[in-house]
């Protein structure tokens, strides 16, 4: 069994160079969030407001980071914990992650996991997550103002255009991205977390209108992530 | 007070676009260094025309996604929004619930530049909690899930459809007629099996063109129903 490259994936060095994007990414965590609330207080918005918007995103992200953590040790298995960390806190998905990987071993005539998935392949993947992933990167580093552009250019300035736009490109965005789980009814779990998700999320959004509760208005999204989830668990 | 407002938050804008583009910069040459720190200090370089073939087999599927995904968000992201989110990744399943959650709890009109503010600290906030737990869960390995109870393990693997689900529920609340019509096209989409950014460009792009054919058919009605007054 060829995990000989498993000691290098694992060692001190490993780490420091993979940590270089975890310093990178909360680099640039810190400096937009200092830039943002500076310019927020500037724009007469309350201390009180952005607490509670940062608060409240904190809360919100325990959960799906945890499940994002707990899909990583599937890559530590193959690629290490220094690599399988790198490639998570950067953009793509586990999901990626996985199948570029799966790629590389295939191209070497192996597969993840396999005894013969040894140093060449663990190399390869490496490689092709990295390049598969910049296409984001330099798309959205060179692009970005020209997105807005663009945006200007169809939109205009005017705020309730601007709202149906944005608002009708979520509901395309996750009709298109909650469609494959209403499909997929063999899956039993999948399905009854997505079902639990929409049909919580509007009775709260009723029951909010009807009470008139703003707190409840206001975490009914946080609610239905949680509560939707839990509806899976029967079904296991 | 007005131009003082907007004023602001055009300076932030064109400050967020300069650091923006470095630290994509940044974020492509960190992503690099565990690979040529194995080829130099190591001599473990992959096979390059292996690496060549793999990116061929990648390609086809990743192109389309690489422009149509950051454009299809980035009327939800905007632009501080986009460069958070396109460096770290988990973007439906992280970012947009956060963005959500900090405009609402934030108590700003989403689209407006107070709305991008709000979602720009949510989304940064995010990103460090991110950050974090994948830190501690890389450091600890598997030792650190068998801390959760194992229910909640099994259970947080499927918080990704009760997550878009309810999203999408509660956009499709404010327009329900266009949230049928999408989530029948994203069925028909998978029903006639197109590569995953031909789906998403159909259904974000037909979703934002009935939402204005709907609206302008609407207004219409009023205008004819006002001048008929």
């Amino acid at each position: 069994m060829d995990k000989s490259y498993f000691s290098i994936a694992n060692s001190p060095g490993m780490w420091a160079v993979c940590a270089v994007v975890f310093v990178v990414c909360a680099a640039q965590a810190i400096v937009f969030v200092k830039k943002s609330y500076r310019a927020g207080l500037a724009m007469n918005l309350h201390k009180r407001q952005l607490h509670a918007g940062m608060r409240s995103a904190a809360i919100t992200a325990i959960g799906p980071s945890c499940s994002v953590m707990i899909g990583m040790m599937s890559l530590i298995v193959s690629l290490g914990g220094p690599m399988a960390w790198q490639r998570c806190s950067i953009v793509g998905s586990v999901q990626y992650e996985l199948s570029a990987a799966q790629v590389g071993a295939t191209i070497n005539g192996t597969v993840l996991g396999a005894a013969e998935y040894g140093a060449a392949a663990w190399v390869t993947s490496f490689w092709i997550c990295v390049l598969g992933a910049a296409g984001w990167l330099l798309i959205v580093g060179i692009f970005c103002p020209q997105f807005d552009r663009m945006k200007e250019k169809l939109i205009g300035n005017n705020l309730g255009k601007l709202s149906l736009f944005s608002s009708s490109t979520m509901v395309g965005l996750f009709a298109y991205l909650c469609s494959p789980y209403a499909v997929d009814v063999k899956n039993a779990p999948n399905l009854a977390s997505f079902l639990g998700g929409v049909i919580i999320m509007l009775a709260l959004s009723i029951l909010s209108n009807r009470l008139k509760n703003k707190r409840l208005k206001e975490w009914s999204l946080g609610i239905s992530m949680v509560a939707g989830m839990l509806c899976a668990i029967p079904f296991l | 007070m007005e131009s003082n407002t907007s004023g602001v938050y055009k300076a932030y804008t064109k400050n967020i676009i300069l650091w923006g583009r470095i630290f994509m910069l940044l974020g492509l040459m960190a992503s690099l260094l565990p690979g040529i720190y194995l080829a130099v200090v190591y001599q473990i370089v992959p096979p390059w025309d292996k690496v060549l073939q793999g990116m061929a087999l990648m390609v086809p599927f990743l192109l389309g996604g690489w422009f149509v995904e950051p454009i299809a968000f980035f009327p939800v992201l905007g632009i501080s929004g986009t460069y958070l989110s396109w460096l770290t990744g988990n973007i439906a399943n992280i970012r947009i619930p956060v963005s959500i959650m900090a405009q609402e709890t934030g108590e700003v009109q989403e689209s407006t530049p107070e709305g991008d503010i709000l979602s720009t600290l949510g989304i940064g906030i995010s990103v460090l909690v991110t950050l974090v737990i994948l830190a501690v869960g890389a450091f600890m390995g598997t030792s650190v899930i068998s801390m959760l109870p194992e229910i909640i393990q099994k259970a947080l693997s499927y918080l990704l459809p009760a997550t878009f689900g309810a999203i999408f529920a509660g956009f499709t609340m404010r327009a329900p007629a266009l949230g049928l019509i999408a989530f029948v096209m994203a069925v028909v989409t998978i029903v006639l099996g197109l590569p995953s950014w031909l789906r998403m460009l159909i259904v974000v792009f037909g979703s934002i063109i009935i939402a204005f054919t709907m609206q302008s058919h609407k207004s219409k009605k009023q205008a004819s129903a006002s001048a008929s007054k």
